[in-house]
């Protein structure tokens, strides 16, 4: 058994080594599926960071970081309006890149799926300042730090 | 009524006297180190299961050392008016604690990792902050577990080695435990590296090969120490054959002129090894008894309390067992 294991693990560190790789890795291509077909971000309405308008139309401050994230990688964004529930469950099984708005502190959700680093946010000149944090699918580990160093860099995310 | 109780066990010789105290001063040292590392641990853990299974390990660990500590502390102590036989078994006792527990921990994780291999749960592994700079998690928790399993290599060689030099069988368990916890490690990181590929189950398979260590090293222990505590045949520190002090008493009794025949029956207090000596003589003196008694301290220093008998039925040399009466 540990002859195994020791061989897989140098198999593995070549593999790195070597860089024929990048590291890490999505489970599911979250990062290559927002390239190509545009990233599926879950909104669910939590004003004033985000705002579902009657008409279907997305505002808010949440879904302004997401714009200019997509924008820094060339991502179209498709909104996907929805209950917050379902969203995650949709998250959880990556069929979504991001949910935006609705999360609560201390929700079944907190160890189920990944989340970003927390972005401060005004919403109007009155607001005070706010930690604003995303939720992406468990297990998409190259989505999660492209997400997590723009907004490190970008949004003085913590 | 009076109690009579029995003689105080044989003083260690020096050297082993020496080995117990520096074998001590191991555990406490592994109590301290593993303690650390479990707590790096768990600041550095993600969502990983191998990585959660690798931490319970390192904790569980901590087990059979402290309650070697405790054993050896107890069995200072002796015999007195509650504790008639004395307190030798205190390590047998520490095996049974420590093999309960490490079985019903690698029960708790086979189960753990095969639901989690079953619902195909995707392990979350997020990015820290160092500085300015955000790096993937995995990193992190890939160079705890590389530093966790460093502690355990260093003092369980040379538990192993003090174990082997002076035949002291519960340090043999403590160290089996800290090579099932650099196993552990290891396979943690193949886990977690697995994680960085995408492969979601990577994770969950390392968790089961650690549960599976984990509940063989239990069961193994747990093995040990039924028989032991059954006062089976004194076994090698290894558990592979039997011990060749039996062997060796025989030899020394059927060396006595006046001896017909021998057979001898031992079994495991501790560190000690006590049991009866069946003579195929019809009378027995005092003197002669005493005789036996002094030529079985002599073969080896494990050898405690001997008693006895006289039976008809004896075979001079071998080890067949004589039927109790």
């Amino acid at each position: 058994m540990f002859a195994t294991i020791l061989r897989r693990l140098a198999i593995t560190l070549i593999l790195l080594g070597t860089g024929c790789t990048p590291y890490p890795r999505d489970t599911t291509d979250s990062s290559e599926d927002a390239a190509r077909f545009g990233m599926a971000v879950g909104v669910s309405a939590d004003p004033p960071y985000v705002v579902v308008a009657p008409d279907g139309s997305v505002s808010g401050s949440d879904t302004e970081i997401v714009v200019r994230f997509a924008k820094a990688h060339d991502f179209r964004v498709r909104w996907v309006v929805g209950g917050h529930e379902p969203l995650m469950e949709q998250l959880e099984n990556a069929r979504l890149q991001l949910v935006i708005g609705g999360h609560a502190d201390g929700s079944p959700w907190e160890s189920r799926v990944g989340w970003s680093k927390a972005a401060p946010v005004r919403p109007t000149s009155q607001a005070p300042l706010a930690m604003r944090r995303f939720a992406v699918p468990p297990g998409e580990n190259a989505w999660h730090v492209l997400l997590d160093r723009y907004l490190v860099a970008h949004e003085s995310a913590r | 009524m009076s109690v009579q109780t029995r003689p105080p066990p044989r003083e260690l010789p020096i050297a082993e006297q020496t080995a117990l105290r520096r074998a001590e001063r191991l555990c406490a040292w592994t109590l301290f180190w593993m303690s650390l590392v479990s707590a790096m641990m768990f600041v550095s853990m993600g969502g990983s299961q191998a990585m959660k299974t690798a931490l319970i390990e390192d904790l569980l660990s901590i087990i059979p050392a402290s309650t070697f500590l405790v054993a050896s502390w107890f069995r200072r102590r002796g015999v007195d008016m509650e504790y008639v036989n004395g307190r030798e078994r205190a390590f047998n006792v520490n095996f049974l604690i420590s093999a309960v527990a490490l079985s019903g921990v690698g029960l708790a994780l086979v189960y753990e990792g095969v639901h989690t291999l079953l619902s195909a749960t995707r392990p979350v592994v997020g990015t820290v902050l160092i500085g300015d700079f955000v790096v993937w998690q995995g990193w992190l928790m890939i160079a705890a577990l590389a530093v966790s399993a460093v502690p355990p290599i260093i003092l369980g060689r040379k538990k192993l080695a003090l174990a082997k030099a002076l035949s002291l069988k519960p340090l043999q368990t403590d160290a089996d435990v800290g090579r099932a916890d650099w196993l552990t490690a290891l396979a943690g990181i193949v886990g977690v590296v697995g994680i960085g590929f995408g492969f979601w189950w990577a994770d969950a398979i390392a968790a089961l090969v650690i549960a599976g260590s984990i509940l063989h090293d239990g069961a193994t222990n747990l093995r040990g120490a039924v028989r032991d505590l059954h006062d089976a045949k004194a076994q090698a520190l290894t558990r592979d054959r039997a011990h060749s002090v039996t062997d060796q008493l025989c030899q020394a009794i059927i060396r006595l002129p006046w001896v017909h025949g021998c057979t001898v029956r031992l079994h495991e207090e501790g560190l000690h090894l006590s049991g009866m000596v069946y003579l195929g003589n019809s009378t027995l003196t005092v003197e002669q008894l005493e005789a036996v008694r002094a030529a079985a301290q002599k073969v080896s220093w494990r050898i405690d309390q001997i008693d006895v008998s006289l039976t008809q039925t004896v075979a001079c040399t071998n080890q067949r067992r004589t039927p109790r009466s």
